[in-house]
């Protein structure tokens, strides 16, 4: 039963695959058809995953987690306001929460993402006191100050520095990044599509 | 404290010193001694030296005399017993508690006060040490002992002799526990040397533990005569004579009594006597030829012919010693030489032991020489003509027997020590106390030698051997060769009556035969033919003066026979010759002689020779006052012995018996009666104790009564008698005899015909002078139930077949067996005969059937087997069936086909009945019948398919859940919220003694603090950048960096004027601060060039911020395309909007407003701005690639790396990136960007600050990992 499970999925897989690389490249309109299957798909995945969401931490937060129940209670409220703009009841409601809720609360996680790599970066060399770790250390302080607003002064002398490493090493690093993840890519697509590569079964 | 003396030195040593403090040597107990003369190893045991005879000990005694002497408390005893030191060594305390004079035998006055104590010269002590002193005061008494310290022989030897006696007693084989078990407590064992007692001095016993004769020889010491000879014989005699044996309680009871006392008012004592001696006292010549039969009986050395020399290996020892000694034994062709071997064999254990063993002790070796087989060779054979001429040679041959040095006596009687009987008779003057059994024994003597004289095989040889013999026990030779005699007398006398004869010798060689007389055992004198008479008759050719039997009445009247108190079975079992006989003679014996009978047994103790010798002794006798009456019985017995020779010698015996009183001695009419009417069967009886025979003869007088009658006829008839006869027995006998008296009253069954009319019996008339229960006993011997008849034999044969297989037995009905199941009961000791047979007649007598007893016995069996047994009843199952369910099956099958029939319920009940209370209370509380158990069907599936008797489980827990059981089981199983509590607090504590977190332990508290303070020095500092960046004034100046794809994305945006512009909005909130500035700017110059703003994201959070943005910058128009799904794909369906030709939907499927799709066809440039590399390469990618629509990034600092690529390829236009982008884009406030400035600075400070404190300090304890 497993076997013919899976079989029945990689066949799906390997045909819906092939008629999508298929349209892209021959039939556009056959493509954007299996497009459109496929989006409606991913909306619907994503009310399951909220209601999946939503089942969770209600019974987390029936069992007395808070942070569950302000979850599941924003859920609801964003959910609510969303359907009274919907019917017009309110306006700009949900705008109003991602304005002054989750912009901030976003906002500051990053603030503090940008705390710890401070704090981490003058500790480490407290526990790896080695070439390594100068060297990434002095790099991040180097791109820091470099894209850093200078000063007049400061910036011409430090443009060309921040212009060769930014054009050269970083793009060149990032280019090969997105090379091998373009490689990546095209090798996991023949994997699916010969079914050597099965993501839809996990 | 205890010490011992150094054998060695003398020298005093504590008790468990193992060498000699004084000397060395050692203390240990030797098992070995050495002699001091001949340095010879003897045993530590040995008195003296086996090789030189050297005293081997001689200072023990005087170290125990010593010894006691002190413990006497200085009081000089004439003879104390010494005390023997714990680990001392020396002789045996017997001999130590001995005085010298008695061990040594010396009797030397100069010795005694250096030899025995230690105390002072008699003449200084005033105490005159006598030999007699040593003994105890009841043996001093005895004047008859003076001829001890008289006698030349040593009292040493005396007392080896004793004390060799006592070994012999204590070596020979227990009595069979049968016996044992008929001896009552109080009677004491058998003795094993009846006459030996004589010689027992026990020194130092009490008097109560003197036998009962002894006692009275000390009693009637005053009656003895003068003479130490005379007074030894009265002695006896008195004791014979005076003793009231009734009154003699039953402790004293012993057997020795029995074969001393001689006189039993039973003249017919021999009637108890052991077959055997009865036998062999004499025999017929016709039985001279012995059946094969008979030779069976023999042991294989002792069967064998004479012809044959049996070799000396298969000898017993004692006879190849005999023989080894022996070098011309006498010999005969007669078979007779063979008997007293047979007799030997037959002799009872204890009888036989008096004899001295093949071993003859120290004391005795010379005297021992003439072993049992000589012995009763000469005792009971008699010896025929040839045989005496074969002890002449003999004798004339050198004669180890002669260790005296006497001289061999050339003239040879039948037996010597007959002659020495002989010569007691003479040489002990008649006296008033005498009685008249000493003439019996020389009556006997003479009878003895009258039968050689009829032996036929030497006829002519006997008529002058009979003169000779009758020359030879005359006074006068008697009396001149009693010295030469005595040695074939010691030769032919059995090892007891050796022994008695050893005392004669001590005391006297013209004592010696009287003493010899006097204690011979009146049975044996008893065993002298009735013919003879009880008056002595000197020689047998002289009829002996007829002695009145009144005159010896009292005695014989008060004294008891105990002989006859011998168990007849004993007799019987003692002569296999008898037995052999009697089996061969069965069959001529015909339905009388049945040996299934119980009564068989001792009357086949009579064996045929016997009767013939009776007889041809009644016709030798006719020189006494034989009747003729007594001549016709004799006759008769003759006449008998063809059929029953077991017949003649009892009523011979009985007829010789009424004629011992006198001539006058009349048979009644009840014995003439019984001569005609009673059969020679009934002589059997003869064999049976008396006691028995009474019991016999009233049963026969209540013939057809019943039991309780029978006690009634027994008191009017004699009550007196017959009391008197049990009452003579011992108490245990006494019971056994009632036993078997009652018992008897079953014997009547098969012999009602057959037995005497019950008015016969009163018309016996007791001779005067002559013992009521002595008439009793002969009429009763006659009157005695005789055969049963045939049918009756049939039937008990029957009952004893049944009997056998019920036992299982081998099976009865086997012919081949059944002629040897007879001789085996026979074997049987009569009283388990009589029991036997009373099964049979009680069986009968209930008139059940005789397989009646099958069912009886198996009224034992469980009730079950006999309820498997249908019911039906035993009885109905014939003895063939028994023998073939026998054979069939064995007890098990049979129990097996018999299986009870409840079993079930019983096991059933068992099963329950194991079940302890307290697991009953664990089973649930449901009820059995709520479970079905009784499913037999047997599972299909599963591990226990296929096996019956499997209970179903779902059926049990569903009956037990709605019982409630569960409900109950939750209860139980319930937790507490205090035992969670527990438990938690349990688990707590566990990870707490386990969980090790690493550094925490041992990280200083200074460290804890610098981290908390940098934590928040850091927070501090970027907190204060931030803000003063933004509170500040911009004093720093700073700008942005310079931004080359500005002008790319002037243009774009410039070229796009006029046109929709998609702005995706596709960051977060995270990078909002970086990425609204570009938004913001972006739209600004959107705005500028009057171009319409289609937002969109693909995250629920960018159309949150485009509005914002929206909000901010005031395009011209804006048109929301809302949400992009499906990432990827929703952009590559975006893609396909902006193909103006196809119609655009919206993500949730509806189509999108015309002006919306119009606006997607028309849309001229796509800025992105985004925070995530892969939204940008989605764009790129899916829309980018579709359209030639130019792309402009605005992309954070981070992903500017990732979208530099694509802006080199043209792929888009241009990425602007962080705050300082959006800055050269034409933003207007610098706050943020000095905001920027100052916090990144800041960062920038507090790492270098960090790193270096910390790459000088060092990491910290405990953080190494």
């Amino acid at each position: 039963m497993l076997s013919l499970k899976r079989s029945y999925s990689v066949a799906l897989a390997v045909i819906f695959g092939l008629l999508t690389l298929i349209g892209l490249v021959a039939v556009p309109s056959l493509a954007d058809i299996i497009l459109g299957w496929a989006a409606l798909l991913a909306t619907v995945a994503l009310v399951l995953g909220v209601l999946n969401l939503f089942r969770i931490h209600g019974r987390r937060a029936a069992d007395g987690n808070f942070y569950s129940g302000v979850l599941v209670l924003s859920m609801l409220v964003v959910f609510g306001l969303a359907l009274t703009d919907a019917f017009n009841l309110t306006t700009g409601g949900v705008t109003a929460i991602f304005t002054w809720i989750q912009i901030p609360l976003e906002a500051a996680m990053s603030s503090l993402l940008a705390f710890f790599l401070v704090l981490a970066g003058a500790r480490l060399l407290q526990h790896k006191r080695n070439g390594w770790s100068i060297l990434f250390l002095a790099s991040a302080l180097f791109f820091a100050i470099v894209q850093a607003p200078l000063p007049t002064g400061i910036q011409e002398i430090v443009e060309p520095i921040r212009s060769i490493i930014s054009t050269v090493l970083v793009t060149a690093g990032v280019r090969g990044l997105l090379l091998g993840v373009a490689i990546g890519v095209i090798l996991l697509s023949l994997r699916v599509l010969v079914g050597l590569e099965r993501p839809y079964s996990q | 404290m205890k010490e011992i003396n150094c054998k060695h030195c003398g020298g005093p040593n504590a008790v468990g010193s193992r060498f000699c403090g004084h000397c060395g040597a050692s203390l240990q107990p030797s098992s070995e001694q050495i002699c001091p003369s001949c340095q010879t190893v003897n045993s530590i045991d040995l008195l003296y030296c086996d090789n030189c005879g050297t005293r081997l000990n001689p200072d023990a005694g005087e170290e125990d005399e010593s010894e006691s002497a002190a413990n006497a408390g200085g009081t000089p005893q004439p003879f104390s017993l010494p005390e023997r030191s714990p680990g001392q060594t020396g002789p045996l305390d017997i001999e130590q508690e001995l005085p010298d004079w008695l061990r040594t035998g010396e009797v030397d006055d100069d010795q005694e006060p250096s030899t025995s104590l230690d105390l002072d010269a008699p003449e200084e002590s005033g105490i005159t040490h006598r030999p007699q002193d040593d003994l105890p005061e009841w043996l001093v008494e005895e004047e008859g002992i003076g001829a001890i310290f008289e006698s030349d022989k040593s009292t040493d030897e005396l007392f080896e002799r004793d004390s060799t006696q006592a070994d012999e007693g204590k070596d020979q084989e227990p009595l069979p526990s049968w016996l044992e078990g008929l001896s009552p407590e109080g009677t004491g064992p058998l003795p094993t040397l009846p006459l030996a007692d004589l010689d027992e001095a026990k020194i130092g016993a009490e008097e109560t533990d003197i036998p009962d004769w002894m006692a009275e020889v000390e009693q009637d010491d005053d009656a003895m005569s003068p003479s130490q000879d005379e007074a030894v014989v009265e002695g006896v005699d008195a004791v014979d004579a005076e003793r009231p044996y009734d009154n003699a309680s039953e402790d004293e009871f012993d057997v020795s009594d029995e074969l001393v006392m001689d006189d039993s008012p039973w003249t017919g004592a021999d009637l108890a006597f052991p077959d055997w001696l009865l036998s062999e006292r004499g025999e017929s010549p016709e039985e001279k030829t012995r059946t094969e039969s008979d030779e069976d009986d023999f042991p294989d050395w002792l069967s064998r012919s004479d012809e044959e020399e049996v070799p000396p290996d298969q000898m017993p020892d004692w006879l190849r010693d005999d023989v080894s000694a022996s070098p011309a034994p006498p010999r005969s062709q007669d078979p007779y030489v063979s008997r007293p071997r047979e007799v030997e064999e037959g002799v009872p254990e204890w009888l036989g032991s008096s004899r001295p063993p093949e071993a003859s002790p120290d004391w005795d070796a010379d005297r021992a020489e003439p072993d049992m087989a000589d012995t009763t060779y000469e005792m009971t054979g008699i010896p025929t003509g040839e045989e005496q001429e074969d002890e002449k040679k003999a004798e004339e041959a050198p004669h180890t027997h002669s260790a005296r040095g006497e001289d061999e006596p050339s003239e040879t009687y039948a037996s010597e020590w007959e002659a020495s009987f002989l010569a007691d008779e003479v040489t002990a003057e008649p006296s008033e106390s005498m009685s008249g059994d000493e003439d019996a024994d020389a009556t006997f003597l003479r009878w003895l030698n009258s039968l050689e004289d009829e032996q036929p095989e030497t006829a002519e040889t006997n008529e002058a051997e009979a003169g000779e013999a009758a020359g030879d026990l005359s006074l006068e030779t008697v009396t001149a060769s009693a010295a030469e005699s005595e040695t074939a007398h010691e030769q032919a006398l059995p090892g007891w009556l050796d022994e008695l004869d050893e005392v004669d010798d001590e005391e006297s060689d013209t004592s010696s035969e009287d003493i010899v007389a006097a204690d011979i055992p009146s049975w044996l004198r008893d065993l002298a033919p009735p013919g003879t008479g009880p008056l002595p008759q000197p020689n047998a050719e002289e009829p002996a003066p007829a002695t009145p039997l009144s005159e010896g009445s009292d005695d014989l009247l008060t004294d008891i026979d105990t002989s006859a108190d011998l168990p007849d079975w004993l007799a019987v079992s003692a002569d296999p010759q008898t037995l052999s006989d009697s089996e061969s003679t069965e069959g001529a014996h015909g339905a009388g002689s049945d040996p299934a009978e119980g009564e068989e047994a001792p009357e086949e103790g009579i064996p045929d020779w016997l009767a013939s010798i009776v007889a041809d002794e009644g016709e030798t006798a006719e020189s006494t006052d034989e009747t003729i009456e007594s001549d016709e019985t004799l006759i008769e017995a003759d006449q008998l012995d063809s059929e029953h020779d077991w017949l003649s010698p009892s009523l011979s015996l009985a007829e010789e018996r009424l004629d011992d009183g006198g001539a006058e001695v009349e048979v009644g009419p009840a014995a003439d009666v019984e001569d005609e009417t009673s059969t020679g069967d009934d002589a059997g009886y003869e064999s049976l104790p008396e006691w028995f025979i009474a019991a016999a003869a009233a049963e026969s007088i209540v013939t057809d009564e019943r039991d309780s009658e029978l006690d009634d006829e027994l008191e009017p008839t004699g009550p007196d008698e017959i009391d008197d006869d049990f009452s003579g027995l011992p108490a245990w006998m006494r019971d056994i005899a009632a036993d078997e008296a009652d018992s008897l009253t079953l014997l009547d069954i098969g012999t009602e015909s057959d037995s005497p009319p019950e008015e016969e019996t009163p018309g016996i008339e007791h001779v005067p002078g002559h013992a009521p229960e002595q008439d009793r006993a002969e009429v009763t011997a006659y009157e005695s139930p005789g055969e049963p008849a045939p049918e009756a034999e049939d039937e008990l044969w029957e009952a004893l077949d049944l009997m056998e297989a019920e036992l299982g037995m081998p099976a009865a009905a086997d012919e081949a067996s059944s002629a040897v199941e007879p001789a085996a009961i026979e074997d049987m000791p009569p009283w388990l005969q009589e029991v036997e047979k009373e099964m049979e007649d009680e069986a009968e007598s209930d008139g059940v059937p005789a397989n009646a007893t099958i069912a009886e016995s198996d009224s034992e069996m469980p009730e079950w087997l006999v309820a498997g047994l249908g019911g039906q009843a035993l009885v109905e199952l014939s003895e063939g069936d028994l023998l073939e369910l026998q054979e069939e099956a064995s007890l098990e099958d049979l129990l097996a086909e018999l299986a009870p029939p409840d079993q079930g319920k019983a096991a059933d009940e068992l099963s329950r009945a194991q079940i302890p209370a307290w697991i009953e209370n664990l089973r649930p509380g449901i009820a059995d019948e709520d479970i079905d158990f009784a499913d037999d069907t047997a599972p299909e599936s599963g591990p226990l398919t296929g096996l019956p008797g499997v209970v179903a489980v779902a059926p049990a827990i569903a009956a037990i859940e709605a019982a409630g059981s569960a409900r109950v089981a939750t209860e139980r199983n319930t937790i507490t919220k205090e035992q969670q509590q527990q438990v938690i607090l349990l688990r707590q504590l566990a990870q707490a003694g386990t969980v090790v977190v690493p550094g925490e332990a041992t990280r200083a508290p200074s460290s804890r603090v610098s981290a908390s303070l940098l934590l928040s020095a850091v927070a501090l500092f970027l907190l204060t950048a931030i803000f003063a960046g933004r509170l500040m004034p911009d004093l720093l100046s700073v700008a942005p960096p310079p931004v080359a794809d500005v002008q790319v994305a002037e243009t774009a945006l410039a070229e796009s004027a006029e046109q929709p512009v998609i702005v995706a909005f596709d960051y977060s909130p995270a990078v909002a601060d970086a990425l609204d500035a570009q938004a913001d700017a972006f739209l600004r110059a959107l705005a500028a060039n009057n171009s319409t703003v289609l937002y969109l994201s693909q995250s629920p959070a960018g159309l949150a911020l485009a509005e914002m943005a929206m909000a901010r910058a005031e395009p011209t128009q804006a048109v929301n395309l809302g949400f992009i799904p499906a990432e990827s794909i929703g952009l590559r369906r975006l893609a396909a909007c902006l193909d103006a030709d196809n119609p655009c939907l919206s993500p949730f499927g509806e189509p999108l407003a015309t002006e919306t799709s119009a606006a997607l066809g028309d849309a001229a440039l796509i800025v992105i701005l985004t925070g995530d590399t892969t939204t940008l390469v989605d764009w790129i990618e899916q829309v980018g690639a579709a359209h030639d629509v130019p792309i402009l990034a605005g992309v954070t600092e981070a992903v500017a790396p990732v979208a530099a690529p694509y802006a080199a390829t043209g792929q888009v236009q241009a990425v602007l990136a962080g705050a300082g982008a959006a800055q050269a884009l034409g933003g207007s406030d610098s706050s943020p960007l000095t905001s920027l400035a100052l916090a990144q600075w800041t960062a920038v400070a507090l790492i270098l600050v960090g790193g270096v404190y910390f790459a000088i300090v060092g990491q910290p304890r405990g953080d190494r990992r």
